[in-house]
């Protein structure tokens, strides 16, 4: 019969696929190295760290990179997986985290739409229902200007705002991220209005800002400082308290050098699931601290110009309440909140 | 001549043992998950970077970038098998390629593809090679007056896609844009149309969409007969292209890598962009509109070329300035940053042997997806042969746990499962199902870039004008507007006349 | 030429070309009308749905402008839809399947709901599974053992490419799959 000749190919190669991808996935876990040594305390089986980018967002990039350094360095036993779950401005992952109350293999990346996204949507607090576990990560801002511009300071810049209210301006990712928040500041601190342009995202901004559309932008250290040894930008401030000491920063004034109050940062880190086991927060805190003292980690963080400065498990929820006051404050400013 | 030498010595560092494997492990890997519906070649690099701990620096990227490549190549394997788009980039694919493996044609859309993607890739690779920094410095001229005019081009484009009447296709063009309309809006924060449901705060994103009309909205259609039916009918020396095919498709080819190459360098764009405008372009161009969208070679050639050519030209921005050109080269970047290296302007000057190793290493790896694919395509057409009951669940099947994949929520699971539906009732009520697709993609584009676009000339609509591209830009699509109407009158003259 | 002969040669203008099939005498043609009135509701929906929202904001559109445009489209060519059924006199109807194809139809849908509820309780593997056999065994009716065969060479490939290789985390089950 016509049909099950076609059925006994059919199933001839389909099994052939089968078994070929079978040999595929299993070459494929060799390679990935999965440890099934116990560890004796920590987590039991492969870990997730669930993040609210897409892959290659700056969250999820350090995720990866601590991920990477957890296993290289032997530190966790258990494959870590970053898990990039989007939607919602963060809403959808951390939901879901929120979901797997005492899950001991669910972290969260913590990053700054965890706090402000409640705000600016007008939904209930989040941040609070996670256990914060420890944050590594802070990223330092600085405000450049087009290299062919007259300006030489961020006070030049500034006091041609104010001979010209709203006529320079500004490229950034979209409404209420730190671009935004960052230009609002400025426009608090020094008592002037600029131009801000939305773009889809951060990369889109920058694009715009060299293709000379816009007068200034907001960039991380990690990615001004490439821009600013080839020409491309000139750098007017840096918006940290003090000057930051690398050979490449170290002559990079900061805002308040110039007379700006302005100190602005992101920061990154890593929450449990609500109702973790105290003893699992402790051993992840004592885990990611020895991270940050590896060699490994502080190229990384140096490469980046980021900061690492270890705000353990005991004082990172009193560090993030205080953050979410003064994000909940400057979106109010701004006319922004909705809480 | 010096960029020659640096290419030899990309070569010398491309062709050993190691990087030749790694080449290859990417390519397969590319064009497996690029076959896989929802996975897409992004997403599956930051999945499987892990693999590349451990190894050089160079090595990891080269696999990397093979990944982004062929998921180029193997998005094209669903989208005609099964109408199942396999990456985004493969979506118009979807619409004539199907339609050609309904006519017995699967085999020959493969290997058009295939020879396609590696023209373009070929191509835009050639560029990358010797035109970067005076590329970078044209794509850096494209902002949003550009990019609303070009968006604008591709929605026009609509009217005349799909074989009903044109007030038809305008008003799916118009549903898609609704749908585009969900989600906070990204210049001002606030949320439209999203009914309070939190899921819908990003927006649908247009892949669980394209999946459910396309894919679902199919297998449905297949139910309503109950036969004992496969698919593919001819014998496989018949899928081969003849000399008509090559005919056809050369043009289209040569205008898909321009079009995907130059959108490709774009940073605001990428190779979905690439391939949706190529598709459009050709639909201008080709000497037989009327078969797109009922199995046209042709746009499966352009489309296809664009795609991958897209996703080489995509480099541009990212060695010259750092900034990702799309979505795949954002997570090379951040491979480079995992990796301990700092992308930037001076990549190229301070890692030569890194860049013009991974150039080399995409030359080879475009020859080694060519070999997989085009002897191949004959091969993989004939998994039409099983009979469709027996494929069709695992359509189904793969298609949602594919698009879970995408953003782990069963959120998306939904939206395919309601557009397949949809999509179904489509086919019933005679309305084409591309300009959806294109609308969506489309329209946050030109939405955006309009109101960018005021908001740089402080609301002067002088800005379309001042700048040239963007006037030259505003003229071709005033012409495509114009064109139809004189075409009309003049139509008109001629029957009027005739019936005197 | 006057109204009389458009609706005579729907052919002649561009905008009422190529859906000349119809038939002399009839007036309803649920193929455009349904779609019509489709469009209506969507468009009323998106134009209220943002009716809150700012039409402008300073220099430029604002975030109501385009749904209010769009919404604006969607009403101007349905009634242009609905214009032209009428003018060209057609009466065509989808061509909907017959009884057992509806039912088959309707029942995969149900189906594909279901995966979608069955999927956070038994988890998507599973779930997956059942409606494999669901489809094969109780839509399509097919032999039993070529059935099972497909459902297990269709689970295992989706189980080791996604779960196995690619690391998804699928919606879990009681089982752990």
């Amino acid at each position: 019969m016509k049909v099950n000749w076609n059925f006994s190919l059919y199933v001839q190669r389909s099994s052939i696929l089968v078994i070929g991808l079978f040999l595929l996935a299993l070459t494929l876990f060799t390679l990935q190295g999965m440890m099934t040594a116990e560890a004796a305390e920590g987590p039991k089986g492969p870990v997730e760290i669930t993040v609210g980018t897409g892959a290659g967002g700056t969250p999820d990039v350090i995720m990866r990179r601590v991920a990477k350094i957890l296993g290289e360095e032997k530190l966790v036993e258990q494959p870590i997986v970053i898990q990039n779950r989007t939607g919602g401005s963060w809403m959808v992952a951390v939901n879901w985290v929120i979901g797997k109350k005492g899950g001991y293999d669910t972290l969260m990346g913590i990053a700054q739409p965890l706090l402000t996204t409640p705000i600016v949507q007008g939904l209930k607090t989040v941040y609070d229902q996670l256990v914060p576990i420890a944050l590594f990560v802070q990223g330092d801002l600085m405000i450049v200007a087009q290299p062919d511009s007259p300006f030489k300071s961020l006070a030049d810049f500034v006091n041609e705002a104010k001979k010209n209210p709203r006529g320079l301006k500004f490229s950034g990712s979209q409404t209420g991220s730190t671009d935004h928040m960052v230009v609002a500041l400025l426009e608090k601190a020094a008592g002037v209005k600029f131009n801000y342009i939305p773009y889809d995202s951060g990369s889109a901004a920058t694009a715009s800002f060299l293709g000379k559309n816009v007068d200034g932008l907001v960039l991380s250290l990690g990615e001004a400082v490439p821009l600013v040894q080839s020409g491309k930008v000139k750098p007017l401030a840096v918006l940290t308290e003090k000057r930051r000491a690398n050979a490449e920063l170290k002559d990079f004034l900061t805002a308040k050098e110039q007379g700006i109050d302005l100190v602005w940062g992101q920061f990154w880190g890593l929450a449990g699931a609500p109702g973790i086991d105290p003893g699992l927060v402790k051993w992840w805190n004592d885990r990611l601290q020895k991270m940050t003292a590896t060699k490994a980690w502080k190229e990384g963080i140096d490469t980046n110009f980021q900061r690492s400065d270890f705000i353990d498990y005991t004082k990172a929820p009193a560090y993030m309440a205080e953050q979410h006051k003064i994000y909940l404050q400057l979106l109010r400013d701004i006319g922004l909140a909705k809480q | 001549m010096e960029i020659l030498g640096f290419l030899m010595d990309g070569f010398r560092g491309a062709l050993t043992p190691m990087n030749l494997l790694f080449v290859f492990i990417g390519c397969l890997l590319g064009q497996i998950v690029g076959a896989l519906p929802g996975i897409g070649p992004s997403a599956a690099m930051a999945i499987l970077m892990p693999l590349t701990f451990g190894v050089p620096p160079t090595t990891a990227l080269i696999m990397l970038s093979g990944i982004m490549y062929g998921g180029m190549y193997g998005g094209t394997l669903t989208s005609v098998l099964i109408n199942v788009p396999g990456e985004a980039a493969s979506v118009m694919t979807a619409v004539d390629g199907y339609q050609l493996a309904k006519q017995g044609r699967a085999g020959a859309a493969l290997s058009i593809a295939a020879i396609g993607s590696f023209y373009g890739g070929v191509a835009s690779l050639t560029a990358v090679v010797f035109l970067t920094p005076l590329l970078s410095n044209f794509a850096l001229k494209f902002n949003a007056p550009e990019y609303f005019l070009l968006a604008t081009m591709g929605i026009t484009a609509t009217a005349s896609l799909g074989s009903g009447s044109a007030v038809k296709s305008l008003m799916v063009g118009v549903f898609g844009l609704m749908i585009a309309m969900i989600g906070t809006d990204p210049m001002v924060g606030v949320n439209r149309l999203t009914f309070g449901v939190m899921e819908l705060m990003d927006g649908i994103d247009f892949i669980p969409v394209a999946i459910g009309i396309f894919g679902i909205g199919e297998v449905l259609a297949s139910l309503e007969d109950r036969k004992d039916f496969v698919v593919l009918k001819t014998r496989l020396r018949d899928l081969w292209l003849t000399a008509q095919d090559w005919a056809l498709c050369r043009m289209a080819i040569v205008r898909g890598t321009v079009v995907g190459f130059f959108v490709g360098t774009m940073p605001g764009t990428g190779p979905t962009i690439a391939s949706l405008l190529a598709y459009a372009a050709e639909h201008r161009a080709s000497k037989h509109p009327e078969n797109f969208g009922k199995g046209a070679l042709d746009a499966v050639a352009a489309a296809e070329t664009a795609n991958n050519a897209a996703a080489q030209g995509a480099l541009i921005p990212m060695l010259a300035l750092g900034i990702p050109g799309s979505q795949s080269t954002a997570v090379l970047l951040a491979a480079l940053l995992i990796l301990g290296i700092r992308p930037g302007p001076m990549l190229m000057s301070q890692q030569p042997g890194l860049v013009w190793t991974l150039l080399a290493s995409m030359y080879i790896g475009n020859i080694m997806l060519l070999i997989m694919n085009l002897p191949l395509a004959p091969l993989w057409a004939s998994i039409l042969r099983i009979p469709y009951d027996y494929l069709m669940p695992g359509i189904i099947a793969i298609s949602l746990v594919g698009v879970y994949a995408t953003s782990l929520s069963l959120f998306s699971v939904g939206i395919t499962v309601l557009f397949g539906i949809i999509g179904y009732l489509m086919l019933k009520f005679e309305l084409p199902r591309a300009p959806i697709v294109l609308a969506i993609v489309l329209a946050p584009l030109m939405e955006n870039s309009l109101r960018q676009s005021l908001m740089l000339s402080s609301g002067s609509l002088a800005i379309f004008v001042q700048r040239p591209i963007s006037a030259v830009l505003l003229l071709v699509v005033l012409t495509t507007l114009a064109l139809p109407i004189v075409r009309h009158i003049r139509d008109r003259r001629k029957r009027n006349s005739f019936d005197e | 030429m006057g109204m009389m002969e458009m609706g005579r040669n729907p052919k002649f203008h561009p905008i009422f070309s190529l859906t000349s099939k119809g038939r002399e005498g009839c007036m309803k043609s649920s193929l455009d009308i349904v779609p019509a009135l489709v469009m209506i509701v969507l468009s009323l929906i998106t134009a209220f749905g943002v009716s809150s929202l700012d039409y402008w904001s300073q220099y430029t559109p604002g975030p109501a402008f385009a749904p209010y445009w769009i919404a604006a489209a969607g009403l101007v060519l349905s009634i242009l839809l609905l214009v032209q059924t009428k003018l060209s006199n057609s009466c065509e109807k989808p061509d909907w399947p017959g009884r057992s194809g509806t039912i088959r139809i309707l029942m995969t849908s149900f189906g594909l709901v279901l995966i979608l509820i069955l999927s956070s309780y038994i988890g998507m593997i599973t779930a997956t599974l059942i409606f494999i056999l669901y489809l094969l065994l109780g839509i399509l009716r097919r032999k039993l053992v070529p059935s099972l065969i497909t459902t297990l060479i269709t689970v295992a490939l989706i189980y080791g490419v996604f779960v196995g290789w690619l690391r998804v985390s699928l919606p879990k089950g009681p089982f752990g799959i």
